[in-house]
């Protein structure tokens, strides 16, 4: 298969962790193995499955921001797993992240905030000093208006909702202008309103630009509503790939089949994820599923 | 006009300094107080070397002497000849190391049990206004008194001895552990007293059933704390207590006999003794922690 | 905690016999009975006597408002107390100051949120500041006093000494405690190392940073009385003169004063900490 049509290529990817915890079984504890995906330019990704599913480790081994152990990343056309320091910081500047937490600095303005997307391209000196260009300050200005959020523009980031704030991290990510856009569950912390906001702009500016989403999702409805290609995770392996419609309600409750079992390893790599956000997504799949309980 | 491309809203919002360069925070809502704390506090810092008295000696040549005084300290600690000159045996300084710590431990004690029931008035949640604000106003006097003022009262007060030296200390220790510890009982969630108070039961009952379960963690945090503080307090009022005790080997050490090997025997000792308790806090803390979260 | 601890540990507390109230009060009695013990031996080894200190505390107030309540005679003093005080206070500010400057970049190079990647290095840095946080006091003031003489100058530099060490070690917990997610944010977008210090680090830790110089004046100015005992400055010195000469008037009005300044500089620090949160 020729790499170089897809803009992201994940092969056999992995990662085990040394069980040094006390009480853990001998040997290495697998939080990902074998996953292997691509992605086009523009596509929406979802992934999905039981918390402890090893979604959060697999966003975050795109990027390296957690070193896999074995397979490989090609991105671009570029073989990443094994990039240097220096390198990976170029390769970081075109793959953004969205956290669940929106991880901005809160006691600075949205407009700052915005603007650490460019840091990437900057000297350190410049970007250490928060020394911008007229041009990118009018970028990040022009981004936040984009989101909905121009008149916050100088609000300190701590002053803004859960919703205001995951939008800051879209404007942000925009910043840097990625090829693409890897989030983490965006709208786990939002209420039903303020996710569908967070989606809606998400799907639309990606869309618009043409930049590839791979976003982890609890939430099974808006994965089915939004997506145009969604992964299905357990245990670490990829138990289905495929559009919504082959999304059947029989494949969603495989993918969160027995996941009381699976959460024996958890804790390792568990997000911050809330319990009773999968039990909404499982509500969901069953009301799909025409009350199959 | 570059700002064209914003929505009015965001237009009107951005706001330009007297270059005409886009601003990163409002002038309107710009918080100073960090700044113009450092500038109070540097200016403070200059006229403080403006106005200093340097002595007579050359400052240059002095410094040079501190650091091989503080390498003959530090390199060559030594009680017996060629480099110590017997003026202590290990025998005396280690029994001195250990009257220290017991007067260290004879304050923490004292001050943890009196400050329990001091921060139980004090604490606003819990006592009434009138009384609350009495004892913190009284606890606010007493910290604000150096704790070897008060050592130095009580020798004359009452005599030369580890009575002195305790109280003295204990003044101090008291003051601090009230603070502490009635703000720990304020940060009590308010419905968990409401609800044992609605269910009949007594003051000493809200106390020991909600109060103390609730801060306990915390309440052992600040005694630990508080007992490296003493004990550096005991280190330093030893010279003046008459109490004995390392800190007036060291006095001696450094005073009389000018022996800065003697006296680096003795610092290391008191060294051991800080990171003894440093380490014995740090693990009762984590495993008080663990056992009651 | 296992998962088959915490099992053991729900089934007791569901279970509907008590022993687990009965191992939490033997327990609690356990822990009081070794305070006993402990506090007795300690009186034993250091030959404190509770009943002798603790019945000696209403004469010792009642010497202290007899003699220490300042005359007329003594508010003579009074400038020259202020103006010691001052110093002191003035002392305290520069050495945190100082203390801070040199103390900021080593607690951001050996924190663990944004500290270097070696962690022998952080280590080092972390045993460093805990070393020159628990040599004692007089030792740094005895030390310098042998070089730089009994001055002012030797009193700000013992007391900038303790200073840094403490300082750091606030520092290094504050730089510890900030959220990480930030961090990991500036990283992923491709900031380099220095980027994420200042525009995430720093901006994070600011507040904190000030309430521990704030509190750090607040209680140097309490240490600088100590040194200046040693060092023959300031409040302190002030205070053993005439306390060692038994005119204790002017030592109660250096008390006042102490209360007094100590006072306003806390209400100042306390409410510029409000002001930058």
């Amino acid at each position: 298969m020729s790499t170089s049509n897809h803009l992201l290529v994940i092969d056999d990817l992995g990662k085990s962790y040394e069980a040094r915890r006390r009480g853990t079984a001998e040997g290495t504890a697998s939080a990902l193995s074998g996953v292997s995906f691509t992605a086009d330019p523009g596509e929406f990704i979802t992934v999905i499955g039981p918390s402890g599913a090893g979604k959060s480790t697999l966003l975050r081994s795109i990027n390296r921001l957690i070193e896999p152990t074995e397979g490989t990343i090609t991105f671009d056309g570029r073989d990443i797993t094994h990039l240097g320091r220096g390198k990976l910081r170029e390769v970081h500047r075109e793959i953004a992240m969205i956290f669940q937490n929106y991880n901005l600095v809160y006691r600075l303005t949205a407009i700052q905030n915005v603007l650490h997307g460019r840091l990437g391209y900057k000297n350190a000196l410049a970007g250490s000093l928060g020394l911008y260009t007229e041009e990118e300050k009018l970028r990040a200005f022009e981004l936040l208006d984009e989101v909905g959020l121009g008149e916050f523009a100088y609000r300190r980031a701590d002053q803004l909702s859960g919703g205001q704030k995951q939008r800051v991290g879209i404007a942000r990510s925009l910043m840097q202008e990625p090829k693409i856009m890897l989030c983490d569950e965006p709208i786990a912390s939002l209420d039903p309103k303020s996710s569908r906001m967070v989606m809606e702009t998400l799907q639309r500016l990606t869309r618009q630009r043409g930049i590839t989403c791979i976003v982890n999702l609890h939430q099974v409805d808006f994965a089915l509503e939004y997506s145009d290609r969604i992964i299905g995770l357990r245990a670490g392996q990829k138990v289905f790939e495929g559009t919504p419609d082959e999304a059947t309600p029989q494949v969603i409750r495989s993918i969160y089949e027995g996941q009381m079992d699976e959460v024996v390893d958890v804790s390792i790599n568990a997000p911050a994820a809330i319990p009773t956000l999968v039990g909404e997504g499982m509500a969901v799949s069953a009301e799909a599923a025409g009350g199959a309980r | 006009m570059a700002s064209a491309t914003l929505t009015k809203g965001a237009a009107d919002v951005l706001e330009r300094d007297a270059r005409g360069h886009i601003r990163l925070t409002s002038v309107r809502e710009r918080n100073l107080s960090v700044q113009l704390t450092l500038i109070v506090l540097v200016t403070l810092t200059v006229v403080t070397f403006a106005r200093m008295g340097y002595g007579t000696v050359d400052l240059l040549a002095a410094a040079r002497q501190a650091f091989a005084d503080f390498g003959a300290m530090m390199l060559q600690p030594a009680l017996d000849p060629p480099f110590g000159a017997g003026h202590f045996t290990w025998g005396t300084v280690i029994e001195s190391a250990v009257i220290t710590v017991a007067i260290t431990a004879i304050c923490t004690v004292l001050s943890a049990i009196v400050s329990f029931f001091l921060a139980l008035a004090a604490a606003a949640n819990l006592s009434s206004p009138v009384a609350s604000n009495i004892v913190k106003g009284f606890v606010a006097i007493i910290r604000s008194i150096p704790t070897i003022l008060w050592v130095l009262v009580f020798t004359v007060a009452i005599g030369l001895g580890s009575e002195a030296a305790v109280l003295g200390i204990s003044f101090h220790s008291i003051a601090y552990l009230v603070k502490s510890y009635s703000e720990s009982f304020e940060e009590i969630d308010e419905g968990v007293i409401e609800a044992l108070r609605a269910s009949g039961a007594s003051f000493w009952q809200v106390v020991f059933q909600a109060v103390t379960p609730a801060t306990i963690t915390k309440l052992l945090s600040w005694t630990f704390i508080r007992l490296e503080i003493n004990f550096t307090n005991a280190v330093a009022v030893g010279a003046f207590a008459g109490a004995g005790g390392i800190g007036f080997q060291l006095y001696q050490a450094g005073s009389r006999y000018y022996n800065l090997h003697e006296v680096g025997v003795i610092v290391y000792v008191c060294l051991i003794v800080a990171f003894v308790l440093e380490f014995v806090s740090v693990r009762l803390r984590k495993r008080y922690i663990l056992a009651d979260s | 905690m296992s998962a088959a601890q915490a099992a053991a540990r729900t089934s007791d507390a569901a279970a509907p016999d008590l022993s687990w109230f009965r191992r939490r009060q033997a327990r609690t009695l356990a822990v009081l009975v070794a305070i006993v013990v402990l506090f007795q031996l300690c009186s034993l080894i250091c030959n404190f006597s509770l009943g002798y200190a603790v019945s000696s505390i209403p004469a010792a107030f009642v010497w202290m408002f007899q003699n220490f309540v300042p005359t007329v005679e003594s508010l003579a003093n009074l400038p020259m107390v202020v103006e010691q005080t001052v110093s002191t206070a003035l002392d305290s500010v520069a050495a945190t100051v100082i203390a801070a400057v040199c103390g900021i970049a080593f607690s951001v190079l050996g924190s663990s949120s944004i500290g270097v990647e070696c962690a022998p290095v952080r280590g080092v840095i972390r045993a460093i500041a805990s070393i020159f946080r628990n040599i004692p006091m007089i030792a740094w003031a005895l030390l310098l006093l042998l070089s730089f003489k009994q001055n002012e100058f030797t009193g700000f530099l013992a007391l900038f000494l303790t200073t840094f060490g403490q300082l750091m070690r606030f520092f290094l917990d504050t730089f510890d405690e900030i959220p990480t997610g930030p961090v990991e944010a500036l990283r992923s977008c491709g900031a380099s190392y220095w980027q994420v210090v200042f525009q995430a680090g720093l901006p994070l830790a600011v507040a904190d940073l000030m309430s521990w110089m704030l509190y750090m004046v607040e209680t140097n100015i309490r240490s600088a009385t100590l040194i200046g005992l040693l060092t023959g400055t300031g409040i302190g010195f002030v205070f053993n003169l005439y306390y060692t000469s038994f005119r204790y008037d002017t030592a109660g009005l250096v008390i006042v004063v102490t209360i007094v300044f100590v006072l306003v500089i806390e209400a100042i620090s306390n409410a510029a900490r409000r002001s930058m949160i």
